[in-house]
């Protein structure tokens, strides 16, 4: 809000680049400016100085862009709490609606419906429901695959596992690596999850007041909890407990040990060197 | 997104204005708005004028930050004063085309009519920029309490004017929110034919009810939770307190409305 008393300048300075095809994390603190970045990809925010490019289309500030559609419909969004966006009186064409505002027609627009349900894993049964008479998990299936079904090259997604049970949580981080794989998207995960930022980018970009902190390879960012710990983050539990387990028995650790899984292998690893 | 709209916007401050008691600030409104149908010549509406910048300037609220503010109202103001200019049919003829005519009175009609607009709607983004909403409710409140004895329900009157006041900025910010999304799905807005942008309306529309009635019954659910039951008995974490500033900033304006009154044709 320029010329206001509440104006805000919410990024400064910002140089980000996103290869195709990768997985990156925008970590940081609530107010760092991580929604602020992700809804400029998509030209629903226009910078105020500056420019951003997404393949061929350039937004540069004061200039007027007319090619948004096409931008929208090569930048899918997941918003925080996506169910709140349904409206429609079906399932159906609630998920079409997007399709139809970007000119397919009607019988295109279903048959891509039908397409994207099995990527959301959801059946056709929902199809002719009321989007209002799902369960909450449901609902927020429905609104993801009404931004899939646009096919979009990018994917971003605001904080996508808020508010749901960690096993839900797991199972839609799941949706989205799989997807991230199958489709070749590139996906961009606004989060304040440390785990998930490690488990599944390849680039994380951590925020702090309106400014990037630092960028790299999960490895890189996670390897100095000082730096993290400066602006109030932590590293993943993980690693915590690697780095407390380098420290009792003073030894090394791989530094990718993201996963439970290959923390376990590890500590037996450690375990059986002890013995013998 | 909605950058223009500041009503019951409040502005933190530490002003002379926004230290007074709500009851006074609502008092001087009140009176002022009387004061302003006395006025009926230009000196009166100087007079009246001079005193509203006077406020603003008191209140350090920046006058840039009140005249964007009241940019959307201009439209109704200049409404009045086409409407007034064009019906008035008093003093010299200025021009006439056909039926059409334009009387010198009608136009002086007009301008008062926009300046009393103006004034009102100056004085009232005054109060809501330099009161926090719930003082405004705690004072309207505690005014019309004696009512209480006529069965007029006050508490419950003033809870539902806080509440609204305080879901003003929140609505706003989610229709901001899913105009958003509805955007990234390739949602026009500001383009298209009228039809179509009606259309487009509906996507908002059906969200923001949705969410509008769950948050109503979160609240009420919450307000129960906390063992809410209703204006009886209720103590007050700030109470009102009347100061000799208040006595004085009310004999002000009562002083204004005696001046007007004598410069009144």
């Amino acid at each position: 809000m320029p010329n206001t008393p509440f104006e805000h300048q919410a990024l400064t300075n910002i140089n980000l680049n996103i290869k195709s095809g990768q997985f990156v994390a925008i970590i940081g603190h609530t107010g760092s400016g991580k929604s602020t970045i992700v809804q400029h990809l998509n030209g629903l925010l226009k910078p105020t100085k500056g420019s951003i490019q997404i393949g061929d289309i350039v937004i540069e500030a004061n200039k007027k862009n007319k090619d948004f559609k096409k931008l929208r419909q090569l930048v899918g969004m997941v918003f925080q709490y996506p169910e709140h966006q349904l409206f429609d009186e079906t399932v159906e064409k609630d998920i079409a609606f997007g399709p139809l505002n970007f000119g397919f027609t009607k019988e295109e627009a279903f048959k891509k419906v039908l397409d994207v349900l099995p990527l959301v894993k959801l059946g056709n049964e929902v199809l002719q429901k009321s989007p209002f008479d799902l369960s909450g998990g449901q609902k927020r299936r429905v609104a993801i695959a009404g931004v899939l079904v646009s096919k979009p090259r990018v994917l971003v997604l605001d904080e996508p596992t808020a508010g749901l049970d960690p096993v839900g949580r797991k199972q839609m981080m799941e949706l989205f690596t799989t997807l991230h794989k199958k489709e070749k998207l590139t996906t961009v995960l606004v989060t304040h999850n440390m785990e998930f930022a490690a488990m599944y980018a390849d680039l994380v970009v951590v925020m702090d007041r309106s400014n990037i902190w630092m960028q790299g390879t999960p490895e890189e960012i996670f390897k100095s909890p000082e730096k993290l710990k400066e602006i109030g983050l932590n590293v993943p539990e993980t690693v915590q407990l690697a780095m407390m387990l380098e420290e009792n028995f003073k030894t090394e650790l791989p530094k990718n040990l993201f996963t439970k899984e290959s923390l376990l292998n590890s500590i037996t690893m450690l375990l059986e060197k002890e013995k013998i | 997104m909605f950058q223009n709209i500041i009503i019951g916007q409040y502005v933190a401050g530490n002003s002379f204005i926004h230290n007074l008691d709500p009851r006074s600030k609502l008092t001087i409104t009140f009176l002022f708005v009387l004061i302003v149908f006395l006025a009926n010549n230009w000196l009166t509406y100087l007079v009246l004028f001079l005193s509203v910048l006077t406020a603003i300037m008191i209140s350090k609220v920046s006058p840039g930050y009140i005249y964007k503010g009241m940019k959307p109202i201009f439209l109704l103001v200049i409404a009045m004063f086409i409407l007034h200019g064009v019906l008035t049919k008093e003093g010299e003829l200025l021009f006439a085309l056909g039926w059409f005519e334009v009387y010198l009175g009608g136009i002086i009609q007009g301008l008062f009519i926009a300046f009393r607009l103006l004034l009102l709607i100056m004085m009232t983004t005054l109060l809501t920029l330099t009161t926090a909403p719930i003082q405004l409710t705690d004072g309207l409140e505690n005014i019309f309490g004696p009512l209480r004895r006529y069965n007029v329900p006050v508490h419950e009157l003033a809870l539902m004017m806080s509440i609204s006041l305080r879901f003003i900025p929140t609505l706003l910010q989610e229709t901001e929110k899913i105009m958003k999304a509805q955007m990234a799905r390739g949602v026009d807005f500001t383009g298209g034919s009228i039809t179509r942008r009606i259309k487009a309306i509906i996507p908002l529309l059906v969200p923001l009810f949705m969410q509008s009635f769950r948050r109503a019954e979160d609240l009420a659910t919450a307000m129960e939770a906390r063992g809410y039951r209703g204006g009886e008995g209720r103590t007050r974490l700030r109470e009102l307190e009347w100061a000799q500033k208040d006595t004085v900033a009310v004999c002000l304006i009562v002083a204004i409305g005696f001046i007007l009154f004598f410069l009144m044709s």
